[in-house]
């Protein structure tokens, strides 16, 4: 059976056709720059790259090209074959605490939810709305990077602001990447062979968020009310001052929005390096280059930080902590650094067996933590859109 | 000798009038440039009090002519210098006020130049200005800057300051040579929440958290979307989150001692205000636990601290996987201005301390005159 997973951004679609239940990749790939003249896209299958260009209007034309892709690659001999499609949507609010077959409710819903996900939103809807189009009768799940997030205790998703604001207008922390953190619980309830696991999962990427995972549920979390909470991104402040915004505003006479918007994509590592992307900066940390340096420090030093919040809040009782995303899986630097700033707490690495892993070592996953360590640290690759995907079978299928 | 250590705050100041080290009397003044002032001296067991005008910005005079008139001095000649706390930092502890340092001073403290100006009509007293700030100029780059965009802080000076740095130099003084070389967090508990690490008596870092009305760090996105749910503009929003969050946000109780009274009666919603406001302090001390790299004191200060031992009870209870043990027998029986409250087997000690600000204005006066 082949089920489709769909990520829609506001300009971008990305996709991959899956053979279930077997988990096996067919065919995937990523359309960019819709709306704009010189829209392209890659199409893998195979091993082979394959690349097209054409001016893209809108969703639904990025939808043909996707399908087109299945069957002139052959991946589909007719489109009747894909027997469900997931969708991820960015913000599920407090209704969805699991994945969802979607109806007009959810689309609806979707749509409310605007206001919580300004920017991703209106491309998720117009990717559902599109494949929905051209596949009427396919079941489609709507995958909320909220939902796993749901099982935090009030006392962990509230902000210390007016209560108020959370009854009027749905102030709290929901969290993001819940996905990816759900498929790290489930890889790791696996491995360590119990169901009521207590983690730390470090998705750490260009986009950032540690999860505390407590009896295999979510137990707090660092993104918040919109993924700029909680820690140092590749381009995001994280959580400071709120009167930061309101001094920048009156020293510089920018908006409140062009504030927050350079605080969403100008900040981070990019704000104190100069250098968006963390290969860029550990080159220019690696030649000595003191901003570069500065930067890397600050990023290492608050994801020390969560891990040691995270390792009280659940009193020491932690299975493992694990790394993942793309600064997890390959930042073999990165890493070794976090997890020497938790010495004090006991937590020690083991550098031969850190530096053997990375995707694009023939290790992708493993133990670092040295054998004295009082937390086992391990790296274990992240895989949202077999997640969604899992979900969406199992939605479809009823199991 | 005499001389005088004065605070200001907002239209209102404090002060202490000093015979070499021995205080003589204390008392403040409120209501400064209004028709509605209002001076309070506390001398001899006796509680001086007084309704001024003080449209003038002649608070110094008043207060001098009080002094004189009550007999305490014989003129203002008697006062040899005077100590004012600015809020603000310098490479120094202390500086002698010159016109140039006080246009510096009213950038950093308005109400501090405003206060230190009505004194500059006596111009043959010492004015000596001690910076609340300069404690923590220890701080590297990287625990001061923001994660943001460099050129703030390169264009517009945007960094992390500290504040409660001569409340921090009291409690130092108090605990002598034995902490010298300890890496110590001072946990102060009051109007502000502020924690501060410490190592080698040199501060390593400090965070303003989670108070009884500001909120601390929090998503930046909150504020754009705030402004657009309530029609507000962003200092609307920033000043509620000053002057309305924090345990008071949470807990809907308008002031610290209500909402630890209902805790005691054990109100859902104070009972998850004050867990939270628990949380986060342990969360701050652990950060700086590994920060530290281990820890050997902390230190509770300020009113909450003081006053709500069970605060101090729940703090150290979180923290107990660090080997912090309190000594339950001596954290309730507390009333002591510096005392120490682990028990023996306790990895890390705890200190209950009082600060007076004073006191290190007063020290910061002498080394100045006997440089």
């Amino acid at each position: 059976m082949k089920f489709l997973c769909v990520n829609a951004g506001s300009s971008s679609l990305k996709f991959q056709l899956f053979e279930m239940p077997e988990e096996k990749v067919i065919i995937s790939g990523y359309i960019e720059k819709i709306g704009l003249e010189d829209s392209f896209w890659t199409t893998k299958i195979n091993g082979e790259k394959i690349k097209g260009a054409k001016y893209l209007k809108n969703h639904s034309e990025a939808v043909e090209v996707l399908l087109n892709e299945l069957l002139e690659n052959k991946a589909v001999k007719s489109l009747d074959e894909i027997k469900g499609v997931g969708h991820r949507v960015l913000h599920g609010g407090e209704k969805y605490s699991d994945s969802v077959i979607i109806t007009d409710e959810v689309i609806q819903d979707i749509r409310d939810l605007t206001k919580l996900g300004p920017l991703h939103h209106p491309g998720n809807l117009a990717g559902i709305e599109a494949l929905k189009e051209v596949l009427p009768d396919v079941p489609m799940v709507a995958v909320y990077d909220t939902a796993f997030h749901q099982t935090m205790p009030k006392e962990n998703y509230l902000y210390p602001v007016p209560y108020e604001w959370y009854l009027k207008y749905g102030v709290r922390k929901y969290g993001f990447h819940g996905t990816s953190h759900k498929y790290i619980t489930t890889v790791m309830k696996e491995k360590l062979g119990k169901k009521d696991v207590n983690l730390i999962i470090c998705h750490i990427g260009s986009g950032a968020s540690i999860s505390a995972i407590k009896d295999g549920k979510c137990f707090d979390t660092t993104m918040g009310i919109t993924p700029l909470d909680g820690l140092m991104m590749g381009t995001r402040s994280g959580s400071i001052d709120p009167s930061i915004l309101e001094y920048v505003c009156k020293e510089s006479g920018e908006s409140i929005s062009d504030v927050t918007n350079a605080l969403n994509k100008k900040s981070g590592l990019l704000g104190v390096s100069g250098f968006s992307d963390s290969r860029d900066v550990e080159n220019a940390a690696a030649s000595g280059d003191e901003r570069a340096i500065l930067a890397l420090n600050m990023y290492n030093d608050r994801v020390a930080k969560y891990i040691a919040d995270y390792y009280i809040e659940l009193k020491g009782e932690v299975d493992a902590i694990v790394f993942t995303a793309g600064v997890g899986e390959n930042g073999i630097a990165a890493r070794e650094e976090i997890i020497e700033r938790l010495k004090p707490l006991g937590i020690t690495v083991d550098k031969a067996l850190n530096s053997l892993i990375a995707s694009f070592k023939d290790k992708h996953e493993g133990l670092i933590s040295g054998k004295d360590s009082k937390v086992d640290v391990y790296v274990i690759p992240t895989n949202e859109e077999l997640m969604i995907i899992k979900d969406t079978y199992n939605l479809v299928c009823n199991k | 000798m005499k001389y005088l250590t004065i605070r200001t705050n907002n239209n209102s100041f404090s002060f202490g009038l000093y015979e070499d080290k021995s205080i003589i009397c204390s008392g403040f003044i409120k209501g400064m440039k209004s028709d509605e002032g209002f001076m309070e001296i506390n001398y001899n067991n006796k509680k001086e009090k007084e309704n001024l005008t003080l449209t003038d910005n002649d608070s110094s005079k008043q207060l001098l002519d009080k002094l004189v008139s009550l007999g305490i001095i014989n003129s203002y000649l008697d006062i040899r210098a005077i100590g004012f706390k600015v809020l603000g930092h310098s490479q120094d502890n202390h500086l002698m006020i010159t016109d140039k340092l006080l246009d510096e001073i009213k950038e950093m403290d308005y109400s501090a130049y405003e206060v230190i100006s009505s004194f500059n009509r006596y111009s043959n007293i010492t004015k000596i200005a001690v910076f609340d700030g300069s404690f923590f100029n220890t701080i590297s780059e990287v625990n001061y800057l923001y994660p943001v965009y460099y050129s703030w802080y390169t264009n517009y000076n945007l960094r992390k300051n500290g504040f409660g740095g001569l409340r921090i130099r009291s409690i130092i003084s108090k605990l002598g040579k034995d902490y010298n070389d300890g890496k110590i967090v001072f946990c102060d508990l009051d109007k502000d929440t502020l924690i501060t690490a410490v190592d080698n008596l040199k501060c390593i870092d400090t965070s303003n958290i989670m108070s009884v009305r500001y909120s601390g760090s929090i998503d930046p996105s909150i504020i754009p979307y705030m402004m657009e749910r309530e029609g507000k503009n962003a200092s609307e929003v920033v000043n509620e989150l000053k002057n309305n969050c924090g345990l008071v946000g949470l807990s809907s109780y308008y002031d610290v001692g209500t909402i630890m009274e209902q805790c005691q009666m054990l109100d859902d919603r104070a009972v998850a205000a004050k867990d939270r406001y628990v949380m986060e302090i342990v969360k701050y001390i652990a950060q700086y636990y590994v920060l530290l790299g281990g820890l050997d004191t902390v230190v509770f200060t300020g009113n909450i601290s003081l006053d709500y031992s069970f605060i101090r009870r729940e703090i150290c209870e979180k923290l107990s996987i660090l080997g912090i043990k309190l000594d339950l027998d001596l954290n309730s029986n507390n009333d002591n201005d510096f005392q120490i409250i682990s028990s023996k087997d306790s990895k890390i000690n705890i200190i209950t301390s009082s600060c007076d600000e004073d006191s290190v204005i007063l020290d910061d006066i002498m080394k100045y005159i006997n440089r």
